[in-house]
C-alpha cells in the first residue's frame, strides 16, 4: 500500500471508530418529568424492586461487638425483629418494603405516604432544622436539592428499629443520608449513606431502585396491626357494622 | 391545704388546687385521652408520696413508675399515666426532668382493673420543693377546678 | 400556714412563667386568605381542631367525673336539637360501647386509623399539604387521607378503607370532599357512637381567613341514623410541625382494659 493510502486507512479507521465509539457513549437523555419549580417531579405512587427489605445484602462495617448483635438478632429475628410487632419500621427500612408508597411535592415540603400501616414521612425543604432532645421512629428528614438530587438529612432516630429482616441495626447515633434522583420518568434511584461511630466503623450505603406504579389508581391500605389483631381476634369483627365478609 | 389519710386523698382545699389547674391549663389541646373514662375511676382518688424509678417518655401516653412504701412497710410500684410526651415537649419539658430517684407526691385517679401493678391517672405531679411537673396536660384531669379541655 | 402560702404562691408563679413562655402555637394576626397559583385557596399547614370535646360526644355533654372524659359543647348542627338520630338498635349499641367494659374494642385505643370524622376532631394537630393535583392530610397520630381532585370516580364498592376513598372538588372556595369505601370499623368517639360501613361523608372546607379553616361534614348512614346529620368545628392554624405520634409501640392500655371486657363478658352476651 502506498504511504497515502496508508494515511488514509488509518484516517478512516479512526474516524469510524470514533463514530461507533460515539453512538455508545452518547445516550438519548431520558425526560424526567418536572415540576413548575423546574426541580424533579417525584410524586406518584412507587415501590422498591428487588429483596432489601429481607437483607440488605451489603459487607456491614460493624464494630466487634455490633457484628455479635446482628448474629444474635438474626437467630431471635422471628420475635425480635420490630416488624413482628408491627412496629415502625424505621428509615430506610420503610422506603424499600415491598409496599406501595406515594410522594407529594411542594415548594417546601416533600411528603410520602406509605400503604403500609398509613404511615408517612414529611421531608421539610424549607431549610429548617430539625427540634432538638426529641428521637423519633422514622427520625426527623430535612431535605435540599443538588441539581437534580434531593438529600435529605434523616436524624434523630431511636435505636429500635432494623435495616432488615436478617438483624442488621443500628443505635441512637443513626445519621442517614438519603438521595432520590429520577433517571428516567418511572425510576428513581434510592440512596441511602448509613453513619453511626457507635455501631459501625465505617459508613456503607443501601441503594435501591424505586419503580412507579402506574398499575395504582391509589394507595392502598395495608394496616399491618390491625390485620394482626383481626387475625388473632384480639380485635374482634362488629356484624352489625363492619363490611361483610366475602 | 391537701389532708389524706393512709395515702388516700380525703380532702383538698378547692380554691389551691382550681388556681393552679387554671392556670396550668393550656390552650393547645391535650393528645387524645384515650379511653381514660373507662380506665380510670374517678370515685378512687389517689395521692401517694415515692421514688421514681423509671419514666416511661412514650406515646400516646407517657408512664411514671414510683417505688411506694405501704402501711405494711412494702415497697410497691406504681405506675402513673400522664399526657402524651408530645404535648410535654411542647411545653418545654424533657426525658430529663425527672430523674430516677426523684421523690415525688403524686394525685391521680385509680386503674379499675384488678390485674397487675397498680395504676392511677396521675393529674398532679410534685416535687418536694412544691414545683409541679407537666402541667398544662393532665392538669386537665384535676378534681373540682378541671375546666374541660373543650371549651 | 405562712410558708404554704409563699410556696404556693411561687409555685403559681413559676408555672405562669413558664407556660407562658413554653406556649406552643403562638397567635398569628389572620390575613386575607392566601392563594395557590390557579386562584384556590391555599389552606396548607398546621391545624389544630377547635373539637368541641366531640372526641368523647358529638352532643352537648357534662365531663365525665374527674373529667377524666372532658365535657363537649357540641357540634351537630343538625338536626337542630343537636341530637344524634339514632336508629333504637344503634342507641343500645353505644349504651354499650361507653361503659367501662366497652372501651376495649375502641379501634383508637388499638391505635388503628380514626376514620373520618372522628380524624378531624381527635385533638391532634393536622397538617394539610396541597401538591398538585391532591389535598394531603397527615395526621400526628399517624394515618393520613389522600384527596384526589381529577374528579375520578370512588373505587368498586367491595374496596374498603379505614379511612374511606376522598373525593375533592373546589366549589368557589369551599373544597367539596364526599367520602365513601368505608370498612365499617371505626367509632365516631370514646363515647361509641355508632358508624357503619354503609357510612358516607360530604365535607365542606371553607377557609374564613389565614388562620380558620371551617370544618362541616354531612354524615349519611342508612344502616344505624334515622336521617343524614352535620357537624361543624373550626380548625385553627398552628405554628407547630408535626411531631412523631407512635401510638402502636408503646400501648400500654389494652391489657387493662382488655381485664374489664373479659370480666363483664357473660353479662355483656346476655344483656347484647
Amino acid at each position: 500500500m502506498t504511504c497515502r493510502r496508508r494515511m488514509l486507512a488509518y484516517l478512516v479507521t479512526v474516524f469510524v471508530v470514533a463514530a461507533v465509539a460515539a453512538s455508545f457513549t452518547q445516550s438519548v437523555v431520558p425526560v424526567i418529568p418536572r415540576a413548575a419549580d423546574g426541580r424533579p417531579n417525584l410524586q406518584g405512587i412507587w415501590q422498591a424492586v428487588g429483596d432489601t427489605a429481607t437483607d440488605v445484602g451489603v459487607s456491614i462495617p460493624y464494630q466487634p461487638w455490633a457484628a455479635e448483635k446482628q448474629v444474635s438478632n438474626f437467630k431471635e429475628r422471628q420475635t425480635e425483629d420490630p416488624l413482628a410487632n408491627c412496629y415502625l419500621p424505621g428509615v430506610p427500612r420503610l422506603m424499600y418494603m415491598p409496599y406501595p408508597f406515594q410522594m407529594f411535592q411542594t415548594a417546601t415540603t416533600v411528603a410520602i405516604a406509605f400503604s403500609w400501616s398509613l404511615d408517612f414521612r414529611i421531608i421539610y425543604t424549607d431549610g429548617s432544622v430539625p427540634p432538638s432532645g426529641i428521637d423519633f421512629w422514622l427520625g426527623d428528614s430535612r431535605g435540599r436539592w443538588e441539581g437534580d438530587t434531593l438529600v435529605v438529612d434523616v436524624t434523630n432516630h431511636n435505636d429500635k428499629t432494623w435495616f432488615d429482616k436478617a438483624g442488621n441495626f443500628h443505635g441512637a447515633g443513626l445519621h442517614v443520608e438519603e438521595r432520590y434522583t429520577l433517571i428516567d420518568a418511572d425510576t428513581i434511584q434510592y440512596t441511602a449513606r448509613i453513619q453511626d461511630p457507635d455501631v459501625f466503623a465505617a459508613p456503607w450505603t443501601i441503594d435501591v431502585r424505586l419503580l412507579r406504579q402506574k398499575q395504582l389508581a391509589r394507595l392502598p391500605e395495608f394496616h399491618c396491626n390491625a390485620e394482626a389483631e383481626e387475625r388473632s381476634g384480639a380485635f374482634e369483627r362488629n356484624p352489625r357494622t363492619w363490611y361483610p365478609k366475602r | 391545704m391537701i389532708a389524706t389519710r393512709g395515702g388516700v386523698l380525703t380532702g383538698v382545699r378547692l380554691s389551691s388546687v382550681a388556681a393552679l389547674t387554671i392556670l396550668c391549663l393550656a390552650t393547645t389541646p391535650v393528645s387524645a385521652h384515650h379511653g381514660f373514662a373507662a380506665e380510670f375511676d374517678a370515685d378512687q382518688p389517689v395521692r401517694v408520696t415515692g421514688t421514681v424509678t423509671e419514666m416511661k417518655w412514650a406515646n400516646p401516653h407517657a408512664w411514671i413508675f414510683v417505688d411506694v412504701a405501704g402501711a405494711d412497710g412494702k415497697v410497691v410500684n406504681w405506675g402513673f399515666e400522664t399526657g402524651g410526651v408530645n404535648a410535654l415537649y411542647r411545653r418545654g419539658w424533657r426525658k430529663t426532668d425527672l430523674a430516677a430517684g426523684t421523690v415525688v407526691v403524686i394525685d391521680g385517679w385509680r386503674g379499675r382493673a384488678k390485674n397487675g401493678p397498680p395504676t392511677a391517672n396521675a393529674y398532679s405531679i410534685t416535687l418536694p420543693d412544691g414545683r409541679r411537673l407537666f402541667a398544662g396536660t393532665s392538669s386537665a384531669n384535676a378534681p373540682g377546678g378541671g375546666k374541660s379541655e373543650s371549651n | 400556714m405562712s410558708i404554704g402560702l409563699r410556696r404556693g404562691q411561687l409555685a403559681i408563679a413559676a408555672v405562669t412563667v413558664f407556660t407562658a413562655l413554653a406556649l406552643p402555637g403562638r397567635a398569628i394576626e389572620p390575613q386575607p386568605i392566601g392563594r395557590m397559583p390557579d386562584g384556590k385557596p391555599d389552606m396548607s399547614g398546621v391545624y389544630e381542631p377547635d373539637h368541641g370535646g366531640g372526641n368523647y360526644g358529638l352532643e352537648k355533654h357534662e365531663p365525665s367525673k374527674g373529667n377524666l372524659a372532658p365535657g363537649g359543647r357540641g357540634i351537630i348542627v343538625d338536626p337542630p336539637d343537636g341530637k344524634l338520630p339514632m336508629q333504637p338498635w344503634a342507641r343500645g349499641e353505644q349504651n354499650h360501647r361507653a361503659l367501662p367494659e366497652g372501651a376495649y374494642d375502641d379501634p383508637s385505643v388499638h391505635c388503628f386509623p380514626d376514620g373520618i370524622p372522628r380524624s378531624m376532631y381527635h385533638p391532634q394537630p393536622i397538617e394539610i399539604l396541597q401538591p398538585p393535583g391532591y389535598v394531603v392530610f397527615l395526621f400526628e397520630r399517624m394515618y393520613w387521607r389522600i384527596v384526589t381532585l381529577d374528579g375520578r370516580p370512588h373505587p368498586p364498592d367491595t374496596t374498603r378503607f379505614w379511612q374511606g376513598d376522598s373525593v375533592g372538588r373546589w366549589e368557589g372556595d369551599t373544597l367539596v370532599i364526599d367520602v365513601a369505601n368505608f370498612n365499617g370499623k371505626t367509632w365516631l368517639n370514646e363515647n361509641g357512637e355508632v358508624l357503619s360501613h354503609e357510612e358516607h361523608v360530604v365535607e365542606r372546607l371553607t377557609p374564613v381567613d389565614s388562620n380558620t379553616i371551617t370544618y362541616e361534614a354531612t354524615i349519611i348512614d342508612p344502616a344505624v341514623y334515622t336521617r343524614p346529620w352535620t357537624i361543624r368545628f373550626p380548625l385553627r392554624r398552628s405554628t407547630d410541625q408535626l411531631l412523631e405520634q407512635a401510638c402502636h409501640e408503646d400501648n400500654q392500655e389494652l391489657p387493662y382494659l382488655k381485664e374489664l371486657k373479659d370480666a363483664a363478658a357473660p353479662a355483656r352476651r346476655v344483656g347484647r
